[in-house]
């Protein structure tokens, strides 16, 4: 295209290497104030979402590799990336439902992936029975092979995996919100929209029949934890 | 170690998940953005439009034109009254290529594959300078490789291949490895494009549109990049659109930028939103002892004009799909 060439050849010649782009002050040239401000908080975007829905894809990139290695450990890499897109999908379309009133999505984002997990549930379970049968777990060396070598075979582990396929979904919910997911009670309450004393409830029975199973027959053993 | 740590614990080997674990589920999130074709009703200027051009009556198209010009040379300026809707503004059409783009698959070559560009190209005898070929209207086709390594392009009536390692220019990226190193969402794409097109010596809203004027040109890009680019053209400050004709006399939608005495434009079908091709155009204005080299020259009359011919992938240079 010659006649672009006319208009553009000379400017593109004075471009210096992408490479020279990552060049700059060193950190210690930095005066304070080109530090940064803090990013919106998610309530924030979501609500500027609402005018420009494009701004949504910002939470998506603050929050879809934690919401998608929960989905990993509790479903596996097959459907990880499905459940992430619908997850996003949905708050998406109820977005404008959003309480504005609480900075931070992720418990919102959790119960929505939770929701979806359920529908994944027998496959869920299977993974459970699978590695307390073998001692493999299918689901670890699918989204990583290296894992293998470093898993080396534990009872408790099996039995630990056991005890999750027999839970009932909402106690399985709940224990792995807090534990994988690392939810305050709270967070979790407001994740499934259930009273913050209901997910205690859940928690304390899932513990007592984990702790029953790894052979712990005293109750007194399970600690809770705020 | 008590339960719930033992449970921690539980597939806790789990690598962390990357950006490339995401990309599908990203995608599919903004493809969801996008808006169903409005059906509201349109304002009384539009709606006046279509509804005559529903009738088939030839109109001057006036109303969603910002500035016609009359155009002495390939690739005329004003085209009668299409039988599709009219687009107010390039938004408008840019949202429409978005809403067709969500069910196309994103294709491009692997690294070791070619994108082939095959495009038609005239340039005004007035315009001419040392780099201008001597024929005013020639074809050229080009191949451009899957990992962006090289480059070969194939002038009418050659029947040998020109190649260059990187391209003719290394750092002007328009190779398939760039475009899918681009994102999606239209804002995080301006201002990667403006990122890119920094060291383009112009201001920078001419500099973002050189620059995907050239893209959509050259790299071919799958249809959601392509409604993406769209997209950004529509947000920078002074773009309207026209309806033209380009060189093979297909009817378009023009996406313009004027800058001084020379309007820029990339040229939409406005059926498929594939890209026909783009022009520069004089808008006159400048007289002929003024310092602008298009000093004197007719206004409206056309400094160059692309129409892109085929596109497609293939295994070899000089292959042709």
């Amino acid at each position: 295209m010659a006649g672009l060439r006319v208009h553009i050849a000379g400017s593109a010649r004075s471009r210096t290497p992408s490479w020279a782009d990552a060049s700059g002050p060193a950190p210690a040239e930095v005066p304070a104030a080109v530090v940064e401000p803090a990013p919106p908080e998610d309530s924030a975007v979501i609500r500027a979402s609402l005018r420009e829905p494009e701004r949504f894809a910002e939470l998506f990139d603050r929050h879809a590799a934690v919401l998608h290695r929960y989905v990993v450990r509790r479903l596996g890499p097959a459907h990880a990336e499905d459940v992430v897109a619908e997850t996003f999908t949905r708050a998406f379309e109820k977005r404008h439902r959003y309480a504005f009133d609480r900075a931070d999505a992720l418990p919102w984002l959790y119960g929505i992936t939770t929701n979806i997990i359920g529908t994944h549930r027998r496959s869920e379970i299977r993974g459970y029975r699978a590695l307390a049968r073998t001692g493999e777990d299918p689901v670890a060396a699918a989204f990583d092979e290296r894992v293998v070598a470093r898993l080396s075979a534990s009872a408790t582990r099996e039995r630990l995996a056991a005890a999750l396929a027999k839970l009932g979904r909402d106690q399985r919910d709940v224990l792995l919100l807090i534990a994988w997911g690392d939810l305050s009670y709270e967070e979790t309450a407001r994740a499934l929209d259930v009273p913050v004393g209901t997910v205690r409830s859940r928690l304390s029975r899932a513990r007592r029949k984990i702790a029953h199973a790894l052979g712990g027959s005293n109750p007194t053993d399970v600690i809770e934890e705020a | 170690m008590n339960d719930l740590d033992l449970v921690r614990d539980l597939r806790s080997q789990v690598r962390q998940s990357e950006a490339g674990d995401l990309h599908g589920a990203r995608r599919r999130l903004l493809a969801s953005m996008t808006p169903e074709p409005r059906r509201r009703r349109l304002p009384r200027p539009v709606l006046r439009v279509a509804a005559v051009g529903a009738l088939g009556i030839t109109i001057a198209a006036g109303v969603t034109v910002v500035q016609n010009l009359p155009t002495a040379g390939p690739g005329k300026g004003t085209a009668s009254a299409p039988a599709w809707l009219s687009v107010a503004n390039a938004e408008t059409l840019a949202k429409r290529a978005t809403a067709a783009a969500v069910h196309q698959p994103d294709v491009y070559p692997r690294d070791d594959q070619w994108v082939y560009v095959k495009w038609d190209f005239y340039g005004s005898s007035k315009f001419a300078n040392e780099l201008s070929e001597k024929v005013p209207r020639y074809t050229t086709e080009l191949w451009v490789r899957g990992d962006g390594k090289e480059r070969a392009l194939r002038k009418e009536g050659s029947t040998t291949l020109k190649r260059r390692a990187g391209g003719e220019d290394p750092r002007l990226r328009l190779d398939p490895a760039y475009l899918r190193s681009l994102p999606l969402e239209p804002s995080a794409l301006l201002e990667r494009l403006e990122k890119d097109a920094r060291e383009i010596p112009v201001p920078r809203a001419q500099a973002v549109f050189i620059h995907t004027k050239l893209i959509l040109e050259q790299g071919a890009p799958p249809a959601r990049l392509r409604a993406a680019l769209y997209t950004v053209l529509s947000r920078l400050d002074g773009v309207g659109v026209e309806r033209v004709r380009d060189l093979l006399d297909r009817e378009g939608v023009g996406i313009y930028m004027d800058v001084e005495d020379t309007r820029r434009e990339v040229i939409v079908d406005p059926n498929t939103y594939a890209l026909l091709g783009g022009r520069t155009v004089h808008l006159g204005g400048s007289p002929s002892t003024s310092a602008s080299p298009n000093g004197g020259s007719p206004e409206g009359e056309v400094m160059s004009s692309v129409a892109q011919v085929a596109t497609g992938i293939v295994d070899n240079a000089g292959d042709v799909p």
